[in-house]
């Protein structure tokens, strides 16, 4: 179901598998919001070194360092304070889950997620966190 | 206790008791025979006085006799006649001499000459003789019995000076008077051993019977006499059959005192003719001197034990108990021997059954080393017949590398010998007769038989209890490579399914999103985007389908299911189809198929297929869009050489040892280039199965070329497939 509340201004979409850096791009733009896509932690980096966005949406496993070595660099630079970050990932355990809160993630998705837990995590509202 | 000790023992014992009881009994013998002895001395006493004493009672019977007046010839016949003279052995003569005084002497022959009592004619021979001058004379007027004593008859025996004496002394007294030991005139030409006493005893006239000397002298009349013949009177008692030897000495008159020792001049009587009084300190046996009074005269009596003495305990007793004693000691050791080597022959017995039963080989070996017994199994462990082993050195039955440290082994041992196993777990071993060995364990006691330290040894072949160890040994290493292996698969699973769920789940959040995308909002999509999503839902699906006959493939080849089945395959046939197929990895790219005419290659075809399909999705997925991928084959001598060229980004020199192992991807990984890292795993697998080989040759930014061999197909006639 379309979800017209609380669509994020822009979306930082951060994943190496095409298929779904346009499955977000069409799921988050049919509700408005202004999607960026990267490839790569580095991408994703210099993208954030210019962009302000409201969302991060980041894969873990990408190919050029993990989420967390991105988490970790973006920390340092202090734009993490800024935005809401969203990790995804095909592992679900709770070192992952842990280390990912630890890291300064806000919510954690995983894979196969529906649509309905992609916009609990993206605008929680009153759903509260994923 | 060992047999000889024990009989030893008891015998000791039981003649140390004998011994006790001999000499015992010996002492009492002693005491025996001396109190049998001093009886017999006393009782012979007793006997010389009782015969002197019945002899001499004639005297006074005669006496009384004269007493009534004087006798004449025929009363005095008369009266001796009436005494039983057997029974008074000895008594050679009774005889009265009268008191003749000097004037009367002529008249007294011729009264006697004239005497009818001798027969008509009388007795003309008779004289008084010797012829002397005295003033009385004392005759033998009569003498009985007459028979061999007439030459007493007349004789004067004051001209003895010992007759005389004795008369005198008897005249004065009164009393019955005894001479010492004269030779009796009747043997005076006799052989020797005449020697006599005579007893002479005062007659009176009754008229002038007084008691004073002087008065005696006035009633003299005569004095009767016997002659005893000592030796004859008491040989019967004293004699030869004797037990004990007597000798009489006539050692003087009792009142004057008598002489302390006896002189062989004083002897009246010698038993057994040894003169043993003499030297008294010689004698053997038992011994005394007693003392008696005959008539005014001391005799002394020497006794001497001859021989077994009646009614004594004779030594046979000691003797029987000593022979007796020591007979039963032995006899009793023998018996205690007896049983003793029978209760140990038993026991042997009872032994040699267990080492003819016992299942271990069983020797004893000395302490020199050689062996001294050995049960009927020896053979059968060591091939050697018990009596052959008999001496030899226990070494023998050992391996020759064992032989010195066992000899050193067995010196260590006689210093502490404890009951103790050998061999367990070191490994022991015996050597057979034929020179095979074999594993033994050796069960060691310590022995003491007959004092000899002796060792015994049980020995077990444990062969089977080796190979028994030793095939565990090797099943547990099978198993636990087994296991290993097994773990090692289930481990490789278990991460297998792990990442392959992981990875199937982006494909599918693919699927799930596009899916629900088209779902909710298809209506406000445009078309061309809508037939999009369509694709990459279709892709997606592919993949996750790709992913999932991977997975089965390796699960397949490590479990060793697969099993190839080669045929003969027109290459440029397979490869073809192999890369246009609908819905294969080629994907965007231009994939060339490059391959030498008529080739065939014998070989699986599903296996190539799996093979091919791996690397040119391998190559797709690691190279750019549109760059371009060639499959080519070309045959050397012996085989097919097939090969996936692509123009990727290469694979670092470092990496190449390692791109065919599982789950290796590389550094450097292509965006949106995923997949599980098993494909070149599973090409390895499949060329590894059907013997051939895999390789690739690559140069970072100059691409990559896998390249593998598949085996000629025989029917062309070239190689050997």
């Amino acid at each position: 179901m379309a979800m017209g509340n609380r669509a994020p201004g822009s979306v930082l979409v951060v994943d190496d598998e095409e298929d779904l850096r346009i499955l977000l791009r069409l799921e988050l733009e049919a509700e408005g919001a202004r999607v960026w896509e990267a490839s790569s932690g580095a991408e994703a980096i210099d993208i954030l070194a210019t962009t302000t966005v409201d969302v991060m949406l980041l894969d873990l496993a990408l190919p050029d360092m993990d989420g967390f070595e991105v988490l970790e660099r973006l920390g340092e630079r202090g734009d993490l304070p800024r935005m809401r970050v969203i990790v995804v990932s095909a592992h679900a355990d709770e070192n992952r889950v842990r280390r990912a809160r630890a890291a300064g993630c806000d919510a954690y998705l995983y894979k196969p997620f529906s649509s309905a837990e992609l916009w609990a995590a993206v605008s929680p509202g009153d759903a509260g966190e994923t | 206790m060992e047999p000889r000790r024990a009989a030893a023992a008891v015998t000791a014992v039981l003649l140390a008791a004998t011994a006790i009881a001999t000499w015992t009994s010996a002492l009492s013998v002693d005491e025996s025979t001396q109190q049998q002895f001093d009886r017999l001395a006393d009782n012979a006493r007793g006997a010389i006085e009782s015969r002197v004493g019945q002899s001499t009672e004639v005297l006074f019977a005669l006496s009384a006799l004269y007493g009534q007046g004087d006798v004449d010839r025929q009363g005095f016949r008369d009266f001796v006649s009436a005494i039983d003279l057997a029974r008074l052995p000895g008594l050679q003569a009774v005889s009265f001499n009268r008191r003749v005084r000097a004037g009367d002497l002529a008249a007294f022959e011729s009264a006697v000459r004239s005497d009818p009592a001798f027969g008509p004619g009388g007795f003309p021979g008779f004289a008084v003789y010797p012829k002397r001058e005295a003033a009385e004379y004392y005759v033998v007027e009569h003498i009985e019995p007459l028979a061999g004593n007439e030459a007493a008859l007349g004789f004067d025996i004051g001209s003895d000076d010992t007759r005389r004496e004795a008369l005198l002394e008897a005249r004065d007294s009164g009393d019955a008077v005894a001479t010492r030991g004269i030779d009796l005139v009747q043997f005076r030409d006799a052989t020797a051993g005449g020697r006599g006493v005579l007893v002479i005893l005062p007659v009176y006239n009754s008229a002038r019977d007084g008691k004073t000397t002087p008065e005696r002298r006035r009633a003299f009349h005569g004095v009767v006499v016997v002659a005893l013949h000592v030796d004859e009177m008491l040989r019967d008692v004293l004699g030869p059959r004797s037990p004990v030897a007597f000798e009489i000495y006539d050692v003087g008159p009792t009142v004057a005192g008598p002489r302390s020792t006896v002189r062989e001049a004083d002897l009246l009587f010698d038993g057994d003719g040894t003169l043993g009084a003499l030297h008294p300190d010689r004698a053997r046996s038992p011994h005394r001197f007693l003392d008696m009074d005959v008539g005014g005269r001391r005799w002394r009596v020497f006794a001497e034990a001859r021989g077994a003495l009646p009614g004594a305990p004779s030594d046979v007793v000691t003797i029987v108990v000593g022979a007796a004693g020591s007979a039963l000691a032995f006899l009793v050791g023998g018996v205690v021997y007896a049983a003793a080597q029978a209760r140990a022959h038993r026991r042997r017995e009872v032994f040699d059954g267990y080492l003819r039963l016992t299942p271990e080989a069983v020797i004893v070996v000395n302490a020199r080393g050689e062996i001294t017994h050995a049960n009927a199994r020896v053979e059968d462990l060591f091939g050697y017949a018990p009596d052959d082993l008999i001496g030899e050195t226990v070494e023998v039955l050992l391996p020759e590398r064992f032989r010195t440290g066992h000899v050193a082994h067995r010196a260590r041992y006689a210093a502490d010998p404890r009951i103790r196993e050998m061999g367990g777990e070191l490994a022991l071993y015996g050597r057979r007769r034929d020179g095979t060995e074999f594993p033994v364990e050796v069960g060691l006691s310590p022995l003491m038989v007959d004092s000899e330290a002796l060792f015994g040894a049980a020995i077990r072949d444990v062969t089977q209890r080796h190979e028994a160890a030793q095939a565990l040994r090797v099943a547990l290493d099978r198993e636990h490579e087994a296991s290993a292996q097994l773990r090692e698969v289930d481990a490789l699973k278990d991460e297998f399914l792990d990442i392959t769920a992981h990875e199937l789940r982006t494909p599918l959040t693919s699927i799930l999103g596009f899916t629900e995308l088209l779902v909710h909002r298809r209506d406000t999509m445009p078309d061309d985007r809508v037939s999009d999503l369509l694709s990459r839902i279709d892709a997606n699906a592919i993949e996750m389908r790709e992913m999932l006959t991977r997975l089965l493939d390796v699960s397949r080849l490590r479990a060793g299911r697969v099993e190839l089945h080669p045929e003969s395959v027109v290459l440029r046939d397979a490869l073809t189809e192999i890369v246009d197929r609908p819905g294969s990895s080629a994907g965007e790219h231009a994939v060339l198929v490059s391959v030498d005419d008529g080739l065939v290659a014998h070989v699986d075809r599903n296996a190539l297929d799996h093979v091919v399909s791996n690397l040119v999705s391998n190559a797709v997925k690691f190279s750019p869009p549109m760059s371009p991928v060639a499959v080519t084959a070309r045959r050397t001598d012996r085989e097919i050489i097939v090969a996936v060229i692509d123009d990727g980004p290469g694979i670092d020199p470092g990496d190449v040892a390692k791109v065919f192992d599982r789950f290796f991807q590389g550094r450097t990984h292509v965006p949106g280039v995923r997949g599980v890292g098993v494909g070149l795993s599973i090409v390895k697998r499949y060329v590894d199965l059907w013997g051939g080989q895999v390789w690739v040759d690559s140069r970072p930014g100059a691409g990559a070329t896998f390249s593998f061999t598949v085996p000629l197909a025989r029917d062309r006639g070239d190689g050997d497939g």
